[in-house]
Parts: structure tokens; sequence; C-alpha cells
């Protein structure tokens, strides 16, 4: 009894762990809520994010991105990447550059959207994944978002 | 069989060494001069150990040494002494500069600086950090062995 139960937590803890590699390292879901990125995503959709690490940590302008948010680290925002390291940023009158190792995010609902137009912009480090595809609802299954 | 069980044992035993290193810490070497006297300080090269619960727990206090992802470059990581919290009033001095700027400390940043003054990119240069970016606390020296040491977290 004690030998079965012992063997059951020993293989559940194996199988966590890979989860854990896998989730850590390689790729995760990520649930949006919020409607600062319609019309691309809406609340409630499920997306894929290839997570950013060491080895892999390229992101170009017009990826969507999710970073844990510079004020509050245990949240995390969905925005797409409007400018890299070097390039400008122009809404209206304002221009800013964004600094090396930085990116510059935007909601693509520029209606309701907290952005790098408040707080800046985000370094690369914050990354904490890709978006690759949406994969719930089936219906708007897609590579491009 | 015999090839495919062994695949998946190295596969696991992986994982496993991963994960309990994701969560518990790891070791790293300290490069540099930036944090001289508390790191390399005849230009020896010290190891330390770096544990990530504090910063899990957000137990990060005024003082302790922590390792952070370099906010100008992702693939660094620097080591440097938290000066400042959230809501502080620190005094940023510039090299060559001795009257500073005050500034207060935003919600969820941390002010880090090095030691070694004059000699290191820290806070001065690229402003406060994003809590997010800090991986782990350092507080103790490891190697070489005649520099074993507990850190203490102590500041002006």
């Amino acid at each position: 009894m004690f030998k079965k139960v012992g063997g059951f937590v020993f293989t559940s803890f194996q199988y966590f762990c890979v989860a854990h590699c896998i989730t850590e390292h390689v790729a995760d879901v990520f649930l949006c809520s919020g409607d600062s990125m319609e019309p691309s995503i809406h609340s409630g959709d499920l997306v894929i994010i290839q997570r950013s690490s060491k080895m892999f940590n390229h992101v170009d302008k017009g990826d969507v991105v999710v970073t844990k948010s510079p004020e509050d680290y245990n949240k995390f925002i969905l925005k797409r990447v409007k400018a890299v390291d070097g390039q400008m940023v122009r809404r209206g009158i304002n221009y800013q550059v964004v600094p090396r190792g930085s990116v510059w995010l935007e909601g693509d609902n520029q209606a309701n959207s907290k952005d790098s137009w408040e707080f800046g912009p985000v370094p690369k480090g914050l990354i904490h994944g890709r978006v690759v595809c949406r994969i719930w609802p089936l219906s708007h299954f897609s590579m491009k978002i | 069989m015999g090839v495919w069980s062994q695949i998946k044992n190295v596969v696991i035993g992986v994982a496993v060494g991963r994960t309990v290193i994701d969560t518990f810490g790891s070791v790293a070497r300290v490069d540099g001069i930036s944090m001289q006297p508390t790191f390399n300080p005849n230009n020896t090269v010290d190891f330390v150990f770096l544990s990530y619960i504090p910063v899990r727990f957000d137990s990060v206090k005024r003082g302790d040494i922590i390792v952070a992802v370099s906010p100008r470059n992702p693939n660094e990581t620097i080591i440097k002494r938290v000066i400042g919290v959230e809501g502080d009033i620190v005094v940023s001095k510039k090299k060559n500069n001795t009257s500073g700027t005050k500034k207060i400390v935003p919600k969820g940043y941390y002010w880090i600086e090095g030691d070694h003054k004059g000699h290191t990119y820290d806070s001065t240069s690229f402003g406060p950090i994003s809590k997010g970016l800090v991986v782990a606390k350092v507080s103790v020296i490891i190697w070489p062995p005649s520099r074993w040491q507990l850190l203490q977290s102590h500041h002006k």
C-alpha cells in the first residue's frame, strides 16, 4: 500500500517536472482577458506563446508579446511591439526614441489600452514570450495575429 | 525498448534537475569590478549562490544584493545592491558630480547601485529597474573557500 502511494507520488512529481520545463523553456498556453488588443485578440481567447529564453529572445516590430507588467511584476500584459531598440515612435507631436535593449508596446485598441505611453519603454528582460497562434475559440484559429 | 526507456530516464532526469534549479537556486560566477570590495576584492573570481525563493515571495529588502537582467541587454545579468525600494527618495549622483538630484522610486521598482562607486553601470545611468527584472537574491559566497561567508545586508 505504502509503496503504491509512494510510487504514484514519485511518478506525478516526474510528470510535473517535465511539464514545468516545457512551460518554462518551450511553450505555454495563455488566457487573454481585457479588451486592449481588440480586434486582433478578444477577451477569453486562448493563445500559445513561445517562451523567450536565454537562447531565444528575438522580437520584431509587429509581434504580439506577453510581458510582465513593469509596474506590477505579478501581472502579465499582452501588447503589440511597435518599435524595438533605436527606433522612433510618434503620436501627435510627441516623439520618443526607444533606448537600447527595450521595446515599445502598444495595444491595438488605442481607446482603451494601458501601454508604453503610460509606463515608458519596456526592457526586453521582462518579455515572457511571443504569441504564436490562437487555439481557442476553434473557429478563430489563426497563426497570424 | 532498452534505448527508449533510457532516453526517457535521461529526459525525466534533466527535467527534475532543471525544476529543482529553477525553484531553489543555482551557482554563478561574479565577473567584473562593479561590486568591489564585496565581491572580487583582489581581482579574484568569486562564486555565489543565487536563491530564487526570496524574489518569488517579494522579500527583498533595502541593502540586499540581487541579480537582475540588465535593462539594456536581455542576455546579460548584473549584480548590484538594492539602495531604494518603492516610495524611497534616493539621491542620484553621477560620476565627478558632487551634487545629486533627488528622485522618488516609483511603485514596483528598485533603485540598485554597485558598491564600487564610479566604476559601475547602475541605476544612476539607466534609472530604477522594474521588480520583474530581478532574478535572484545573493546571500552567500561559496567559492573560494577562504572567502566562505554570509553576506550582510547593510546600507548607509
